[in-house]
Protein backbone atom coordinates (compact mmCIF):
# COMPACT_ATOMS: atom_id res chain seq x y z
CA UNK A 1 0.00 0.00 0.00
CA UNK A 2 1.53 3.28 -0.54
CA UNK A 3 2.05 5.99 2.24
CA UNK A 4 2.47 9.55 2.12
CA UNK A 5 3.70 11.57 4.97
CA UNK A 6 1.31 14.94 6.51
CA UNK A 7 2.37 18.49 5.90
CA UNK A 8 2.47 19.03 8.94
CA UNK A 9 3.56 17.16 11.52
CA UNK A 10 5.59 14.67 8.85
CA UNK A 11 4.07 11.43 10.43
CA UNK A 12 3.43 8.57 7.68
CA UNK A 13 -0.04 8.17 6.90
CA UNK A 14 -1.59 5.76 4.61
CA UNK A 15 -2.25 6.90 0.99
CA UNK A 16 -6.18 5.98 1.57
CA UNK A 17 -6.91 8.38 4.50
CA UNK A 18 -7.95 11.93 4.30
CA UNK A 19 -6.77 13.01 7.69
CA UNK A 20 -3.64 12.57 9.59
CA UNK A 21 -4.23 9.74 12.59
CA UNK A 22 -1.99 11.48 14.66
CA UNK A 23 -2.50 15.47 14.64
CA UNK A 24 -5.93 15.41 12.67
CA UNK A 25 -5.09 17.54 9.99
CA UNK A 26 -6.53 17.50 6.19
CA UNK A 27 -4.36 15.15 4.26
CA UNK A 28 -3.71 16.65 0.97
CA UNK A 29 -2.22 13.51 -1.49
CA UNK A 30 -3.20 15.57 -4.57
CA UNK A 31 -1.20 18.29 -3.84
CA UNK A 32 1.98 16.42 -3.50
CA UNK A 33 1.12 14.20 -6.66
CA UNK A 34 1.74 16.19 -9.93
CA UNK A 35 -1.42 16.42 -11.52
CA UNK A 36 -1.25 13.33 -14.24
CA UNK A 37 -1.90 15.96 -17.64
CA UNK A 38 -1.58 14.99 -21.15
CA UNK A 39 1.82 16.30 -22.14
CA UNK A 40 -0.21 18.17 -25.25
CA UNK A 41 -3.63 18.91 -25.41
CA UNK A 42 -5.61 16.90 -27.79
CA UNK A 43 -6.94 20.14 -29.85
CA UNK A 44 -3.68 21.32 -30.00
CA UNK A 45 -1.82 18.21 -31.25
CA UNK A 46 -4.59 17.64 -34.11
CA UNK A 47 -5.38 21.54 -34.80
CA UNK A 48 -1.35 21.94 -35.07
CA UNK A 49 -0.91 19.10 -37.71
CA UNK A 50 -3.83 19.90 -40.35
CA UNK A 51 -2.17 23.82 -40.03
CA UNK A 52 1.22 22.17 -40.99
CA UNK A 53 -0.63 19.72 -43.70
CA UNK A 54 -2.66 22.37 -45.03
CA UNK A 55 0.16 24.88 -45.58
CA UNK A 56 2.48 22.93 -47.21
CA UNK A 57 -0.36 21.25 -49.07
CA UNK A 58 -1.65 24.42 -50.40
CA UNK A 59 1.89 25.91 -50.93
CA UNK A 60 3.13 22.61 -53.49
CA UNK A 61 -0.70 23.18 -54.81
CA UNK A 62 -0.37 26.79 -55.73
CA UNK A 63 3.04 26.04 -57.18
CA UNK A 64 2.22 23.82 -59.26
CA UNK A 65 -1.34 24.91 -60.28
CA UNK A 66 -3.40 21.54 -59.02
CA UNK A 67 -6.61 23.46 -57.65
CA UNK A 68 -8.29 20.80 -55.54
CA UNK A 69 -5.23 20.01 -53.98
CA UNK A 70 -5.15 23.59 -53.14
CA UNK A 71 -8.75 23.66 -51.84
CA UNK A 72 -7.73 20.59 -49.74
CA UNK A 73 -4.51 22.55 -48.64
CA UNK A 74 -7.33 25.75 -47.78
CA UNK A 75 -9.79 23.58 -45.78
CA UNK A 76 -7.27 21.74 -43.90
CA UNK A 77 -5.92 24.93 -42.79
CA UNK A 78 -9.24 26.66 -42.19
CA UNK A 79 -10.16 23.01 -39.83
CA UNK A 80 -7.12 23.42 -37.95
CA UNK A 81 -7.65 27.10 -37.05
CA UNK A 82 -11.10 26.30 -36.02
CA UNK A 83 -9.66 23.53 -33.85
CA UNK A 84 -7.20 25.53 -32.25
CA UNK A 85 -9.88 28.33 -32.03
CA UNK A 86 -13.00 27.16 -30.86
CA UNK A 87 -12.34 24.75 -27.90
CA UNK A 88 -12.00 25.97 -24.59
CA UNK A 89 -8.79 24.56 -22.95
CA UNK A 90 -9.73 21.60 -20.88
CA UNK A 91 -7.89 23.19 -17.57
CA UNK A 92 -10.03 26.31 -18.11
CA UNK A 93 -12.67 24.32 -18.17
CA UNK A 94 -12.38 22.19 -14.83
CA UNK A 95 -11.47 25.45 -13.49
CA UNK A 96 -14.54 26.93 -14.50
CA UNK A 97 -16.24 23.77 -13.13
CA UNK A 98 -14.66 23.46 -9.81
CA UNK A 99 -15.61 27.22 -9.21
CA UNK A 100 -18.82 26.56 -10.07
CA UNK A 101 -19.45 23.78 -7.87
CA UNK A 102 -18.76 25.99 -5.06
CA UNK A 103 -21.60 28.28 -5.69
CA UNK A 104 -24.77 25.77 -4.42
CA UNK A 105 -22.71 25.46 -1.06
CA UNK A 106 -22.56 29.16 -0.48
CA UNK A 107 -26.47 29.20 -1.79
CA UNK A 108 -27.48 26.92 0.73
CA UNK A 109 -25.77 29.26 3.25
CA UNK A 110 -27.24 32.33 1.97
CA UNK A 111 -30.89 30.15 2.64
CA UNK A 112 -30.01 29.59 5.75
CA UNK A 113 -28.78 32.94 6.85
CA UNK A 114 -31.88 34.28 5.19
CA UNK A 115 -34.65 31.55 7.15
CA UNK A 116 -33.12 32.51 10.05
CA UNK A 117 -32.82 35.83 9.71
CA UNK A 118 -29.57 36.61 10.99
CA UNK A 119 -28.89 39.82 9.88
CA UNK A 120 -25.17 40.17 12.90
CA UNK A 121 -21.66 39.86 11.01
CA UNK A 122 -20.35 36.50 11.15
CA UNK A 123 -17.35 36.82 13.81
CA UNK A 124 -14.17 34.96 12.69
CA UNK A 125 -13.01 33.58 16.14
CA UNK A 126 -8.96 33.31 16.05
CA UNK A 127 -7.19 29.68 15.47
CA UNK A 128 -3.72 28.54 15.50
CA UNK A 129 -1.37 25.68 13.48
CA UNK A 130 -0.70 25.35 9.86
CA UNK A 131 -3.59 24.83 7.67
CA UNK A 132 -6.21 25.34 10.20
CA UNK A 133 -8.83 27.91 9.18
CA UNK A 134 -10.69 30.02 11.81
CA UNK A 135 -14.73 29.10 11.94
CA UNK A 136 -17.08 31.34 11.50
CA UNK A 137 -19.82 32.42 14.04
CA UNK A 138 -22.97 34.07 12.83
CA UNK A 139 -24.89 34.92 16.06
CA UNK A 140 -29.09 35.60 16.41
CA UNK A 141 -28.14 39.21 18.15
CA UNK A 142 -25.80 41.37 19.29
CA UNK A 143 -24.59 40.30 23.20
CA UNK A 144 -21.48 40.52 24.75
CA UNK A 145 -21.06 36.67 25.22
CA UNK A 146 -22.05 36.40 21.29
CA UNK A 147 -19.49 39.00 20.47
CA UNK A 148 -16.21 36.94 21.71
CA UNK A 149 -17.66 33.50 21.37
CA UNK A 150 -15.45 30.39 23.25
CA UNK A 151 -12.16 29.74 21.29
CA UNK A 152 -12.74 26.05 21.68
CA UNK A 153 -15.50 26.54 18.53
CA UNK A 154 -13.44 25.92 15.84
CA UNK A 155 -13.10 22.43 17.33
CA UNK A 156 -17.00 21.82 17.19
CA UNK A 157 -18.61 20.41 14.36
CA UNK A 158 -22.21 21.48 15.24
CA UNK A 159 -24.21 24.22 13.17
CA UNK A 160 -26.52 25.36 15.78
CA UNK A 161 -24.59 26.86 18.87
CA UNK A 162 -26.12 27.78 22.01
CA UNK A 163 -23.93 29.52 24.32
CA UNK A 164 -26.09 30.46 27.21
CA UNK A 165 -29.21 28.50 28.23
CA UNK A 166 -30.60 31.14 30.19
CA UNK A 167 -30.46 33.58 27.77
CA UNK A 168 -30.96 31.67 24.62
CA UNK A 169 -27.78 33.29 23.39
CA UNK A 170 -26.24 31.41 20.39
CA UNK A 171 -25.97 31.60 16.72
CA UNK A 172 -24.67 29.35 13.48
CA UNK A 173 -21.66 27.84 13.37
CA UNK A 174 -19.99 27.79 9.84
CA UNK A 175 -16.86 26.80 8.15
CA UNK A 176 -15.12 29.84 6.71
CA UNK A 177 -15.95 29.96 2.39
CA UNK A 178 -12.46 30.46 2.64
CA UNK A 179 -11.10 27.99 4.71
CA UNK A 180 -9.42 25.83 1.44
CA UNK A 181 -7.93 28.83 -0.17
CA UNK A 182 -6.50 29.86 3.52
CA UNK A 183 -4.80 26.48 3.44
CA UNK A 184 -3.79 26.59 -0.01
CA UNK A 185 -2.62 30.13 1.05
CA UNK A 186 -0.30 28.57 3.52
CA UNK A 187 0.77 25.82 2.09
CA UNK A 188 2.11 27.66 -0.86
CA UNK A 189 3.61 29.73 1.28
CA UNK A 190 5.01 27.03 3.67
CA UNK A 191 3.62 29.44 7.07
CA UNK A 192 1.36 29.33 9.74
CA UNK A 193 -0.57 32.97 9.60
CA UNK A 194 -1.34 32.63 13.18
CA UNK A 195 3.12 32.86 13.52
CA UNK A 196 3.24 36.15 10.89
CA UNK A 197 3.51 39.21 12.38
CA UNK A 198 1.07 41.60 11.65
CA UNK A 199 3.40 44.04 10.27
CA UNK A 200 4.31 41.07 7.77
CA UNK A 201 0.98 39.98 6.92
CA UNK A 202 0.66 42.43 4.25
CA UNK A 203 3.89 41.13 2.24
CA UNK A 204 2.76 37.54 2.95
CA UNK A 205 -0.48 37.68 1.43
CA UNK A 206 0.17 39.63 -1.35
CA UNK A 207 2.60 37.01 -2.49
CA UNK A 208 0.63 34.03 -1.44
CA UNK A 209 -2.23 35.48 -3.63
CA UNK A 210 0.28 36.16 -6.44
CA UNK A 211 1.77 32.78 -6.37
CA UNK A 212 -1.87 31.15 -6.91
CA UNK A 213 -2.28 33.45 -9.23
CA UNK A 214 -5.59 34.82 -7.62
CA UNK A 215 -5.25 38.72 -7.55
CA UNK A 216 -3.12 41.17 -9.06
CA UNK A 217 -2.43 43.75 -5.92
CA UNK A 218 -3.33 43.74 -2.64
CA UNK A 219 -3.27 46.55 -0.27
CA UNK A 220 -4.12 45.63 3.50
CA UNK A 221 -3.82 49.48 6.19
CA UNK A 222 -4.34 48.83 9.58
CA UNK A 223 -5.87 52.55 10.60
CA UNK A 224 -6.30 52.59 14.32
CA UNK A 225 -6.30 49.81 16.45
CA UNK A 226 -9.17 48.16 15.77
CA UNK A 227 -9.67 48.53 11.84
CA UNK A 228 -8.26 46.68 9.02
CA UNK A 229 -8.92 47.77 5.27
CA UNK A 230 -8.09 45.63 2.61
CA UNK A 231 -7.94 45.70 -0.93
CA UNK A 232 -7.34 43.40 -3.65
CA UNK A 233 -7.48 43.32 -7.67
CA UNK A 234 -8.78 39.65 -8.39
CA UNK A 235 -7.60 37.23 -11.88
CA UNK A 236 -8.70 33.88 -11.17
CA UNK A 237 -11.78 34.55 -9.05
CA UNK A 238 -13.10 37.53 -10.25
CA UNK A 239 -16.36 36.26 -12.32
CA UNK A 240 -17.15 34.28 -9.53
CA UNK A 241 -16.84 36.60 -6.84
CA UNK A 242 -18.88 39.27 -8.75
CA UNK A 243 -21.90 36.78 -9.21
CA UNK A 244 -21.67 35.25 -5.92
CA UNK A 245 -21.90 39.49 -4.65
CA UNK A 246 -25.83 39.16 -6.39
CA UNK A 247 -26.67 35.52 -5.35
CA UNK A 248 -25.65 35.32 -2.04
CA UNK A 249 -25.93 39.16 -0.77
CA UNK A 250 -26.02 38.20 2.68
CA UNK A 251 -22.66 36.12 2.63
CA UNK A 252 -20.76 38.59 0.84
CA UNK A 253 -21.58 41.12 3.04
CA UNK A 254 -21.86 38.65 6.77
CA UNK A 255 -19.53 35.93 6.41
CA UNK A 256 -17.32 36.89 3.38
CA UNK A 257 -17.24 34.81 0.02
CA UNK A 258 -13.65 32.59 -0.47
CA UNK A 259 -11.03 35.83 -1.08
CA UNK A 260 -12.51 38.04 1.81
CA UNK A 261 -13.15 35.44 4.37
CA UNK A 262 -9.87 34.13 3.60
CA UNK A 263 -8.36 37.12 4.37
CA UNK A 264 -9.98 37.80 7.08
CA UNK A 265 -9.06 34.66 8.22
CA UNK A 266 -5.53 35.52 7.81
CA UNK A 267 -6.30 38.38 9.71
CA UNK A 268 -7.70 36.67 12.95
CA UNK A 269 -4.82 34.09 12.36
CA UNK A 270 -2.24 36.76 12.26
CA UNK A 271 -3.92 39.01 15.09
CA UNK A 272 -5.10 36.34 17.19
CA UNK A 273 -8.36 38.28 17.43
CA UNK A 274 -11.99 38.01 16.61
CA UNK A 275 -12.44 39.73 13.44
CA UNK A 276 -15.27 40.71 11.74
CA UNK A 277 -16.65 42.45 8.06
CA UNK A 278 -17.80 46.19 8.48
CA UNK A 279 -18.20 46.71 5.24
CA UNK A 280 -17.04 44.58 1.69
CA UNK A 281 -17.68 45.77 -1.77
CA UNK A 282 -16.54 44.47 -5.42
CA UNK A 283 -16.49 46.67 -8.46
CA UNK A 284 -17.75 44.29 -11.24
CA UNK A 285 -15.77 46.17 -13.86
CA UNK A 286 -12.40 45.66 -12.97
CA UNK A 287 -12.79 43.45 -9.83
CA UNK A 288 -11.50 44.82 -7.14
CA UNK A 289 -13.10 44.11 -3.68
CA UNK A 290 -12.55 46.56 -1.02
CA UNK A 291 -13.60 45.62 2.50
CA UNK A 292 -13.02 46.60 6.14
CA UNK A 293 -12.34 44.27 8.65
CA UNK A 294 -13.03 44.55 13.11
CA UNK A 295 -11.21 43.41 15.20
CA UNK A 296 -14.18 42.76 17.54
CA UNK A 297 -13.04 43.14 21.76
CA UNK B 1 -20.29 21.35 -19.94
CA UNK B 2 -18.75 18.15 -21.06
CA UNK B 3 -21.58 17.62 -23.71
CA UNK B 4 -20.54 21.27 -24.71
CA UNK B 5 -17.35 20.21 -25.33
CA UNK B 6 -18.26 17.07 -26.96
CA UNK B 7 -20.23 18.93 -29.61
CA UNK B 8 -17.45 21.20 -30.41
CA UNK B 9 -15.79 17.93 -31.31
CA UNK B 10 -18.75 16.70 -32.98
CA UNK B 11 -18.87 19.95 -35.17
CA UNK B 12 -15.15 20.06 -36.24
CA UNK B 13 -16.02 16.42 -37.42
CA UNK B 14 -18.74 16.98 -38.86
CA UNK B 15 -17.53 20.03 -40.73
CA UNK B 16 -14.37 18.23 -41.95
CA UNK B 17 -16.40 15.10 -43.10
CA UNK B 18 -18.89 17.33 -45.25
CA UNK B 19 -15.33 19.70 -46.35
CA UNK B 20 -13.53 16.80 -47.86
CA UNK B 21 -16.13 14.61 -49.10
CA UNK B 22 -16.97 17.82 -51.14
CA UNK B 23 -13.73 18.77 -52.23
CA UNK B 24 -13.16 15.09 -53.56
CA UNK B 25 -16.92 14.99 -55.00
CA UNK B 26 -16.30 18.56 -56.93
CA UNK B 27 -12.41 17.32 -57.94
CA UNK B 28 -14.03 13.79 -59.25
CA UNK B 29 -16.66 16.22 -61.35
CA UNK B 30 -13.41 18.06 -62.75
CA UNK B 31 -14.13 21.26 -60.77
CA UNK B 32 -10.97 23.57 -61.10
CA UNK B 33 -12.42 27.33 -60.17
CA UNK B 34 -11.11 27.94 -56.68
CA UNK B 35 -13.69 30.33 -55.42
CA UNK B 36 -16.07 27.09 -55.94
CA UNK B 37 -14.55 25.32 -53.58
CA UNK B 38 -14.08 27.85 -50.72
CA UNK B 39 -17.33 29.06 -51.40
CA UNK B 40 -18.69 25.58 -50.63
CA UNK B 41 -16.79 25.50 -47.73
CA UNK B 42 -18.29 28.32 -46.19
CA UNK B 43 -21.99 27.09 -47.08
CA UNK B 44 -20.93 23.72 -45.28
CA UNK B 45 -19.59 26.01 -42.16
CA UNK B 46 -23.09 27.00 -41.20
CA UNK B 47 -24.74 23.24 -42.59
CA UNK B 48 -22.21 22.38 -39.54
CA UNK B 49 -22.88 24.86 -37.20
CA UNK B 50 -27.06 24.52 -37.72
CA UNK B 51 -26.99 20.65 -37.35
CA UNK B 52 -24.42 20.81 -34.26
CA UNK B 53 -25.89 24.04 -32.42
CA UNK B 54 -25.11 23.78 -28.72
CA UNK B 55 -22.46 26.30 -28.22
CA UNK B 56 -21.69 27.43 -24.74
CA UNK B 57 -21.68 31.38 -24.77
CA UNK B 58 -17.77 31.14 -24.85
CA UNK B 59 -17.51 29.43 -27.73
CA UNK B 60 -20.95 30.89 -29.69
CA UNK B 61 -18.78 34.51 -29.01
CA UNK B 62 -16.14 32.68 -31.37
CA UNK B 63 -18.11 30.79 -33.63
CA UNK B 64 -19.61 34.62 -34.47
CA UNK B 65 -16.46 35.93 -35.40
CA UNK B 66 -15.68 33.09 -37.72
CA UNK B 67 -19.30 33.53 -39.42
CA UNK B 68 -18.57 36.87 -40.30
CA UNK B 69 -15.03 36.28 -41.52
CA UNK B 70 -16.43 33.43 -43.64
CA UNK B 71 -19.23 35.46 -44.71
CA UNK B 72 -17.54 38.62 -45.96
CA UNK B 73 -15.22 36.06 -47.88
CA UNK B 74 -18.46 34.33 -49.50
CA UNK B 75 -19.55 37.84 -50.39
CA UNK B 76 -16.57 39.01 -51.94
CA UNK B 77 -16.83 35.94 -54.02
CA UNK B 78 -20.26 36.51 -55.00
CA UNK B 79 -19.43 39.72 -55.67
CA UNK B 80 -16.18 38.67 -57.91
CA UNK B 81 -18.51 36.33 -59.87
CA UNK B 82 -21.57 38.91 -60.02
CA UNK B 83 -19.13 41.56 -61.70
CA UNK B 84 -17.53 39.22 -63.64
CA UNK B 85 -21.00 38.22 -65.19
CA UNK B 86 -21.66 41.73 -65.52
CA UNK B 87 -18.64 42.92 -67.36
Amino acid sequence: MASDKCWICDSECSAEDNFCRICGAELTHQMAVEPNRPPMDRHLSVGIFLLAFGGITAAVSLLIGVTPTLALGLASLLIGIMTLYLPEPTDRLAERLARDSSVPALLNIENLLDELSLNEKGIYIPATGLGVCPKVFVPLAQTSLNRRPPLDLNNSRRVFITLDEKTRAGGVLLEAPGRNLLSELELALKLDFSKVEISELHEKLESGLKLLDISKSVVLDREGDLTFTFQTELTAFGDLEVNLSTLTPRVFTQVGTPVPSAIAAAVSKSTGEYVAFRQVSINPTDKKITATLELVR
Amino acid sequence: MLLLVRTIDSFLITYAALVYTSIITLSLIGVEALDVYVALSVILFFVAAELTPTFSPRNSRKKAILEVVLLAIFAVIVIERVIGILT
